[in-house]
């Protein structure tokens, strides 16, 4: 007997019941009734140990049940009125749960759970989670829960909530049949109709007190005769529900001791329960776990037959055909799940092409957008590739290459060779080296590499025709002998394959074609001095200026570029160290490294794999700069698609929920958004590779300001195609997860109901979309600063080439030596040429000269003042010209004169320096007839890797100081790339020794002429004239010279300002189109409130004063963005800091980019704002 | 075992194995058992972490152990070790600030099995036992790689010790000992 006496439970101050007395006897079912709120719930949590009672005791079986809870709730089964049930078990496992933490052992409980959910109708989806249930299936899983230990004691809180009429007909059934076995039965519900059909007794609450505890025959009088329930029973068959009451108590009273019924062992064998052979077992579980890898849409319609008929079917597969038989019904099914998965995707893939293509507008600006951003990322990152990350093509191992950061002498090398421990092979190479070649008659220039014998085994490439040389190569008895380049070979020779064997004149002199090298070499250094021709060291002079005074022999010449392959396990710094203590030895005899480099190392190490042997100082600024500004348009465009995105989901927010309320999972839902967001990301990358593809084919066309011709080739490959392909993805998912996760979760009620976005403001200040915005105006700024800084900065810093007169001046270079002349023939042609072009009427002057204007600095000298107490010293660029050079270029001698002929001699002692210099070396301009010091050991290493930097020549790196007179100070000659002050710079004559051994670029004529006359032509002609086989090169006007040698730069500044136009737009379009959206959003809200009388002003400002706040969040954060990541950058890369330093005082970016920004925006506001102020109340409250 | 877990034990243990699945189910999760998938997927990721350390530590104590001098290298390893522990003890931190409420029985704990023949001393118990294993496991599973790893990646002539096991073991202890410790904290 179960018996409460005296209950009483308060909450704080409020009693919910009040000595509530009662007593249940077992086969009594007491029916517990009330109102709500009466107290039903409570006294049921106090019966069940869920709350303890304040006063009062409960005894069972005369026993207090306080003494021993656990023991009682042993024997106690229990239904609650709500089901608060682990949602991701799935109904099996929950009853697994229970029956386990109740103790039943295994073979008691499977098969009891087992029958339960059968006889519940709950077979089918016993493995799926209770979340997917209904209330009903819920109320099934409580029941048999409470049912499945055979409890003496039942406690029901409404249990029949949600159960469908059979089931509940049933249930009633069971409790007449539970309480005929002697259970004690406790049933609260407040439906008297039920309560009067099963309850023998009853007690009725009101406002926690008892106030009715009587037999049911005397509340029967106060009821009608006939309820709802017997006219239903008496229509459907109510024989059926006692039977299936009759199974269940059966189930329940089975337990360990006794075996089932042939009834329910019949069951237990259709079900599959009976345990199955352990291969049919092992079978049945793998197939259930592939048949729940399907799509839920086909779970959904096939599930349950699929499952049913393989349960059935796999104990005589097995039978028939065995192992093999399980495998294929296995194999069959998991190619089926592959199938319907791609079916599934294909559906997607076609829906999300269906819905972008129904909205155009959307799609086109979305595209646009990414694509552009994808665009951009892409041609950084093949920047990237092409100058920092390719390596040499053809080249084996190309990792195992190292090379030495700056020439050295041969002999210096052949210490470094000597290294057998250190590397495999070595190899040395002077370039660039320029060639007059002669193919069918007509000289060409070309460019190539002065090599020794191991240079192509030590790259590891291979010929692509003939050999390439061998150590017999060095001996000076051999033939001549030329390797030639791919291309050159398919350009100049017409891919002739029988081409090895044949002659080729260069430099005046036949050479064997020995081999042709592998398509795409260019050398060891393709990106700085690709080459076509490669000719041994042991050349000789007489082909090659550059070999001329036993170079190969002096330790004071370092013109030898060095590269070694690594022996396997030598690491970079320890080359490095061993290579640089060898130097240190060598230094005894000699200066040849100089110590002043990084680390106060003699040797330092870069990568010789790679296109552009980058030092490893730079690496971190050339990935970084293009990563941060590649990812900062990039997480722009997002977050502005991201934004569409979410506008428009919330715009689809009706068709997802009918999705959802039709049974379509969150899962399938988020899959389907996230296919169309792929598809545009994918349309947006295949755009953008093509975009990129083109533009960086323009980029690679782009002439550089070098002597030689220099191409870099960005054209995106592989690896840009592959980073693409996973840009586009990243993106996708990107901007495509969290709008998909945000418009999954719509509350089906209110999105099916119509009118729903009448929403008054409550979290909106922090939603998604609007920290979209916040990060969108942010991110612009960060962008629009940072390049504005670079961009105003370059265009302020570029150069100002002031002090020459560009206009209707001209250059043609011509190096005579090279096309076979000695060096008195090569002197006497150039002054013959000189003097006949004089002599043309339309030139008004020319001169002879070894550097041009505007153009690559080649060497600094170390000059001194010569007698002074103060010897002072300067850096100075070196000019060598001829006379008139001064008339010919209108660079003014301030004092003194220029050079004259007899200037002109080897022995030569004359100098002119610039004002700058005389200042710095004197502090004043009065310097003529002053001596200086001039210091060829002193000579400072070429400045930088760039094409053209560099002069080995003997005579400009030889030993000994030299002394100079001072004859003239010239006008400072402004001539950077980028604007600063003046450099120094001293002024040398041409002397026959030059004519000899002239620069790269050779000696070139300045011509200046009367306007209108084509110059170039005329001095070609001049030059055919004279002798028709010497090769003019490199002919154009000053004013050519100058664009192209600011060239580089002017572009960067396009290329900034459109990426900071670009970022600009993209925040316009995304605040302009979520203002929009925000508006139609609150159009009936705004409605209302015009209704209700407010103004149009207020209407306004209302919704301008939202993308106000988001406006001033985002500059805040942006400029703090924009000043940290120029710092970053500046702090990585001198040049950029020297050209942002210049802008970041430059009020136009620091104040200009965020008004500019947020003049934008607040148009962008603006105008959907406006259009908010034009809602017609009427037509905005007829809207539901 | 498989037979021995799908048979019914004591209710420490059966809560014990519920509490522990239910560590691992979200509302990410749609269906029984996803979970475990994603858990099987996510588990190479967590434990091969380390092996997108391996080629920048391996070239840099290569080039650290050519060094002349041991000073420049010891500071280095010294670095490391710390950053590791550092990173382990974050990793562990993120995981006990989402899980330590895990710890008590929540609502649906207490509608779910409130009326089952169940102490409250077993329930806590068994959430206390699960989240530690938990943690253990997690601790386990992020250590593993490193513990062995580091040592091997960072072995030079001028290691502090040169037994490859001592120096596991040393690593392994104080990475093991700073998560507990944060852990617990």
């Amino acid at each position: 007997m179960l018996e409460a006496r005296l209950l009483t439970k308060y909450y704080g101050h409020t009693a919910a019941i009040r000595a509530v007395s009662f007593t249940v006897a077992p086969g009594e079912i007491l029916g517990y009734l009330g109102s709500n709120g009466a107290g039903k719930s409570t006294t049921v949590k106090i019966l069940t140990g869920l709350i303890a009672p304040s006063e009062g005791q409960i005894f069972y079986q005369e026993r207090s049940v306080h003494d021993d809870l656990t023991a009682f709730q042993r024997r106690l089964g229990y239904v609650p009125e709500e089901a608060h049930l682990y949602p991701h078990l799935s109904g099996r496992e929950y009853l697994q749960l229970v029956g386990r933490l109740r103790g039943m052992p295994r073979r008691v409980l499977e098969p009891k759970m087992d029958e339960f959910l059968r006889l519940f109708s709950l077979w089918s989806d016993r493995h799926a989670a209770l979340s997917s249930y209904s209330k009903g299936m819920r109320q099934k899983i409580l029941l048999s829960a409470a049912l499945l230990h055979n409890p003496d004691v039942l406690i029901l809180d409404e249990p029949f909530s949600g159960l469908d009429v059979t089931s509940a007909l049933m249930l009633r059934s069971l409790l007449r049949a539970l309480a005929a076995q002697g259970k004690i039965i406790l049933y609260s519900s407040h439906v008297l109709e039920v309560v009067e059909k099963v309850c023998s007794k009853v007690l009725i609450l009101r406002k926690g007190e008892v106030v009715a505890y009587d037999s049911i025959n005397r509340l029967r009088e106060l009821m009608s005769p006939l309820s709802l329930e017997g006219v239903f029973a008496q229509l459907v068959n109510a024989e059926d529900s006692d039977a299936l009451a009759g199974q269940v108590l059966d189930v329940m009273t089975s337990g360990d001791s006794g075996r089932p019924s042939s009834e329910k062992a019949k069951t237990s064998r259709a079900l599959g329960t009976s345990p199955p052979e352990p291969p049919v077992a092992m079978g049945l579980r793998l197939y259930r776990a592939l048949a729940g890898a399907f799509p839920h849409e086909f779970q959904n319609v096939y599930g349950e037959e699929l499952l049913q008929v393989t349960e059935t079917a796999i104990t005589p597969i097995w039978k028939r055909y065995g192992v093999l038989g399980l495998g294929r019904l296995l194999l069959d099914i998991a190619i089926r799940v592959l199938i319907e998965h791609l079916a599934e995707f294909w559906q997607d893939v076609r829906n999300g092409l269906r819905t972008l293509v129904a909205s155009p507008g959307f799609t086109i600006v979305a595209v646009l957008s990414l694509s552009l951003a994808i665009c951009i990322a892409t041609c950084a990152f093949s920047e990237m590739n092409g100058m920092a990350l390719r390596t040499l093509p053809g080249v084996q191992k190309p990792g195992d290459l190292v090379t030495l950061q700056s020439p050295v002498s041969y002999p210096s090398y052949r210490r470094f060779r000597q290294q057998h421990d250190l590397f495999v092979s070595t190899m040395a190479y002077a370039a660039p080296v320029p060639f007059a070649v002669d193919v069918g008659g007509n000289t060409h220039r070309a460019w190539g590499h002065l090599v020794n014998s191991s240079y192509f085994s030590t790259l590891g490439v291979r010929p692509a025709l003939g050999t390439y040389f061998d150590p017999s190569e060095q001996r000076n008895d051999r033939a001549p002998t030329v390797v030639v380049s791919h291309r050159f070979w398919q350009d100049r020779l017409g891919g002739d394959p029988l081409v090895i064997g044949k002659n080729l004149r260069v430099d005046g002199r036949p050479f064997t074609i020995l081999g042709v090298a592998q398509a795409d070499f260019l050398g060891a250094s393709p990106l700085l001095f690709p080459a076509d021709i490669w000719m041994p060291v042991t050349a000789g002079r007489s082909v090659a200026p550059e070999l001329a005074d036993n170079v190969l022999e002096r330790r004071d010449i370092s013109m030898f570029f060095v590269v070694g392959r690594l022996k396997s396990g030598i690491s970079t710094p320890r080359a490095e160290a061993e290579l640089d203590a060898t130097a240190e030895r060598f230094e005894q005899d000699r200066v040849d490294f100089d110590k002043n480099t990084q680390k106060h190392r003699r040797i330092l190490l870069a990568e010789g794999g790679k296109l552009f042997p980058l030092r490893k100082q730079d690496l971190p600024f050339f990935t970084s700069f293009f990563t941060i500004m590649a990812a900062l348009v990039m997480l722009i465009a997002c977050s502005n698609v991201a934004n569409m995105m979410l506008a428009r989901a919330a715009r689809r927010r009706r068709e997802i929920a009918i999705r959802l309320a039709m049974g379509a999972s969150r899962g399938r839902l988020i899959r389907q958004l996230l296919t169309e967001s792929m598809v545009l990301a994918i349309a947006a990358g295949v755009v953008g590779f093509v975009a990129s593809l083109w533009l960086m084919t323009l980029a690679s066309q782009v002439q550089m300001p070098f002597p030689m011709p220099v191409a870099y080739d960005l054209r995106p490959d592989a690896h840009v195609l592959v980073l693409t392909v996973v840009l586009s993805l990243c993106t996708g998912l990107l901007f495509g997860l969290a709008p998909a996760l945000q418009a999954t979760r719509a509350d089906l009620v209110s999105a099916l109901k119509d009118g729903g976005n009448l929403f008054f403001r409550t979290h909106r200040r922090v939603s998604l979309r609007n920290l979209l915005i916040v990060w969108q105006v942010a991110g612009s700024l960060t962008l629009l600063v940072i390049l504005g800084l670079l961009s105003f900065g370059i265009q302020t810093t570029l150069g100002i080439q002031a002090g020459i007169n560009p206009k209707n001046l001209y250059s043609i270079a011509l190096d005579p030596v090279r096309d076979g002349y000695s060096s008195a023939q090569s002197a006497a042609f150039l002054n013959r040429l000189l003097d006949r072009v004089k002599a043309l009427p339309s030139v008004k002057a020319a001169t002879l000269t070894e550097t041009v204007p505007v153009s690559i600095p080649g060497t600094w000298m170390r000059v001194s003042s010569a007698g002074s107490e103060e010897r002072m010293t300067i850096a100075a660029i070196k000019h060598v010209i001829g006379s008139d050079y001064f008339e010919t270029t209108g660079i003014p001698v301030l004092l003194g004169r220029g050079f004259r002929k007899q200037d002109e001699a080897d022995n030569s002692t004359t100098a002119i320096i610039s004002e700058t210099l005389a200042r710095q070396l004197w502090k004043s301009k009065e310097s003529v007839g002053r001596s200086l010091d001039v210091g060829n050991g002193e000579i400072m290493p070429a400045m930088g890797l760039w094409p053209g930097s560099f002069d080995h020549r003997p005579t400009v790196s030889g030993s000994g100081l030299q002394r100079f007179e001072v004859i003239g100070v010239a006008a400072n000659v402004t001539e950077d790339i980028l604007v600063g002050k003046p450099r120094p710079a001293i002024y040398f004559p041409l002397r026959p020794s030059t004519y000899s051994h002239p620069s790269l670029q050779g000696i070139t004529l300045m011509v200046r002429t009367i306007p209108g006359v084509d110059a170039l032509s005329m001095v070609r002609r001049e030059i055919a004239a004279i002798d028709e086989r010497i090769t003019p090169v490199n002919g154009r006007s000053m004013e050519d010279q100058i664009d192209r040698f600011m060239a580089p730069l002017r572009m960067a500044a396009w290329t900034y300002a459109f990426i900071g136009a670009f970022g600009l737009v993209l925040a316009g379009v995304g605040l302009a189109g979520v203002t929009a959206y925000a508006v139609a959003q609150r159009i009936r809200e705004i409605g209302i409130r015009i209704a209700l009388g407010a103004k149009r002003g207020a209407v306004l400002s209302l919704v301008m004063k939202e993308g106000l706040v988001l406006i001033i969040a985002g500059t805040a954060f942006g400029m703090c963005g924009g000043w940290v990541e120029a710092r970053m950058l500046a702090s990585m890369n001198s040049s950029v800091g020297t050209v942002t330093s210049t802008s970041t005082s430059d009020p136009t970016v620091l104040v200009g980019a965020p008004l500019l920004l947020a003049l934008l925006a607040l148009i962008a506001c603006y105008l959907p704002a406006r259009r908010s102020t034009r809602i017609d109340p009427a037509v905005a409250l007829r809207q539901e | 075992m498989k037979e021995w877990l799908r048979e019914t034990h004591g209710p420490g243990l059966e809560l014990l194995r519920h509490f522990l699945r239910r560590f691992f189910e979200s509302d990410l999760t749609t269906a029984p058992d996803h979970m475990i998938g994603v858990l099987v997927g996510a588990l190479p990721v967590f434990f091969q972490w380390f092996f997108l350390l391996v080629i920048p530590f391996r070239n840099k104590y290569a080039q650290l152990s050519d060094l002349s001098t041991p000073g420049l290298y010891r500071a280095a390893v010294r670095a490391d070790e710390l950053w590791l522990i550092t990173l382990m003890m974050s990793a562990i931190g993120l995981l006990t600030a989402i899980k330590w409420q895990s710890l008590f029985p929540n609502l649906r704990d207490y509608r779910a099995l409130g009326a089952l023949p169940l102490r409250a001393r077993q329930i806590f118990g068994a959430k206390l036992a699960a989240l530690l294993l938990v943690a253990t496991a997690t601790l386990i599973i992020l250590n593993f790689l490193p513990s062995f790893g580091f040592p091997a990646l960072s072995a030079s002539r001028w290691a502090f010790r040169s037994s490859f096991g001592a120096r596991v073991w040393a690593n392994a202890v104080a990475s093991l000992a700073a998560s507990c410790f944060f852990s617990l904290d």
